[in-house]
């Protein structure tokens, strides 16, 4: 069997893994904003849209986006397909874990940003996120660990990653028990220390060590 | 040392009439009228829920209140018909020092950061001019030992103590105490107590809710006693811990100071 040829599914897998990442942190952050607005109205979207987005299996996202409603622009790489269903998916989740980190900081620490009249931008960046972040920081790597698994599932609409290549060289004759076997090794040279991290950051941060 | 009670009549420096504020049905502030002299001193007492801490919430707008009015320095800075704007929120609240019962201190930063923080991004003063201050101030709360640590590393008192010193960075014309030793052992207490002292001596504008009797006794020049969102009585220390007028005050001083 060909390791080389695992790897350039490994190469697929990263993109997947990285650019999805990417794509829910960013809407992600536009879901915690959404879930805290004052506005009801733009914490009722913000509702439906995660139920919409969680309710539906990634699977079925990936065949939507790449079959049905690409409109011409992700129905012709598979790969991109995968990145805007699992972001769209993991947005939703990652989102939700930002807006858990900003609730876990005790109200005090918002009050007295309030008494001493801070910026709301300082209160932000140096009282708030710097307790916030350990929190989001442990849930969305659990999240991040996830999606990794999820890139598997875009082998079916044909993306050129690990699982796609797997299948492929067992097609062509390799032994089917090593092949899979080895890419699922590979899965966990990349999570089993990413949860270790998350549990590690998670240890030092302050409101942990308070509870 | 006692204070003079009711001695020179002072310049009015706050002023708020008819406090109101409800949660959904249940009235916490029922018309609340409370005027404070430059320099004077005034310790709110009252049982636990009598609307004592949301009243000096309201004061620096923590809480917006529901009815009523606010003067501050001779001006009406807000009433029930003006709802006050965010840019004069935090204006008035650089004038007004706030120690709450669980100090709050920012939990990532060391004593001397809690205390420089707002010098720096709210007053404007360069980074080296707050640390001086800072660190003066708390040498003057008695914590010159402590500046680098984070508030997990001291205890409660010493907690209180650097966000008195956080608050006075900020050169506030008056202090709101919020039950400042409550959530402090009782041997811890008296450190946070003797630097209030020194304040409302120094000649601080102060209010002070708290169950600390010989504290206000001492050091304040008017009590307050609070019950179901209402003053109930309104007098000298001596007045209310020695003479009290009403039954629920008397029950209420007797029950807290022991007396059975």
């Amino acid at each position: 069997m060909d390791l080389a040829y695992l790897l350039l599914g490994l190469k697929g897998t990263l993109l997947i893994w990285v650019g999805s990442l990417a794509l829910a942190i960013v809407l992600g952050v536009v879901v915690a904003a959404g879930r805290r607005s004052h506005s009801t109205w733009v914490r009722s979207i913000v509702r439906v849209w995660v139920a919409i987005v969680r309710g539906i299996p990634p699977l079925v996202w990936m065949l939507l986006l790449f079959f049905g409603l690409g409109w011409g622009l992700l129905g012709d790489s598979p790969i991109f397909a995968a990145v805007v269903a699992l972001g769209l998916i993991n947005s939703a989740y990652i989102g939700d874990s930002i807006n858990a980190g900003l609730s876990a900081v005790p109200r005090g620490q918002w009050e007295a940003c309030q008494a001493m009249a801070l910026p709301k931008r300082v209160a932000y960046l140096r009282v708030i996120l710097p307790q916030a972040f350990p929190i989001m920081l442990a849930s969305s790597t659990a999240y991040a660990i996830s999606l990794l698994k999820n890139t598997a599932i875009a082998s079916i609409i044909g993306a050129n990653e690990m699982v796609f290549y797997a299948y492929n060289t067992v097609q062509l004759g390799a032994d089917a028990l090593t092949s899979f076997f080895v890419i699922g090794l590979v899965y966990l040279a990349f999570s089993v220390p990413i949860g270790f991290l998350a549990r590690w950051i998670e240890g030092r941060s302050v409101i942990a060590q308070v509870r | 040392m006692m204070k003079t009670p009711n001695s020179e009549p002072t310049e009015v420096l706050l002023a708020a009439q008819g406090i109101r504020k409800s949660y959904g049905h249940l009235e916490i502030l029922r018309g609340i009228d409370l005027n404070l002299g430059t320099g004077e001193h005034v310790s709110v007492i009252g049982p636990s829920g009598s609307g004592k801490s949301t009243l000096i919430r309201c004061l620096n707008f923590l809480e917006m209140p529901d009815g009523g009015s606010i003067d501050f320095g001779g001006k009406r800075i807000w009433d029930e018909n003006s709802p006050i704007k965010e840019a004069d929120s935090r204006a008035h609240r650089t004038k007004v020092g706030m120690v709450f019962q669980s100090f709050n201190l920012f939990a990532t930063h060391t004593a001397l950061q809690n205390v420089s923080i707002a010098q720096v991004h709210t007053l404007g003063r360069s980074r080296k001019e707050a640390d001086d201050r800072s660190r003066e101030l708390l040498d003057q709360v008695g914590l010159s030992e402590h500046l680098d640590k984070h508030p997990g590393q001291l205890s409660g008192g010493q907690q209180q103590r650097v966000a008195i010193a956080r608050a006075l960075a900020m050169d506030p014309e008056i202090m709101l105490f919020d039950e400042p030793t409550s959530a402090i052992d009782p041997e811890m207490r008296v450190e946070v107590l003797r630097v209030m002292k020194d304040l409302a001596n120094g000649g601080m504008t102060m209010i002070s809710v708290t169950h600390e009797f010989n504290f206000a006794r001492d050091a304040a020049n008017r009590v307050l006693f609070l019950a179901n969102g209402c003053i109930v009585e309104e007098g000298t220390p001596d007045e209310i811990f020695s003479a009290p007028k009403h039954e629920r005050t008397q029950q209420f001083v007797n029950a807290v100071s022991g007396i059975v």
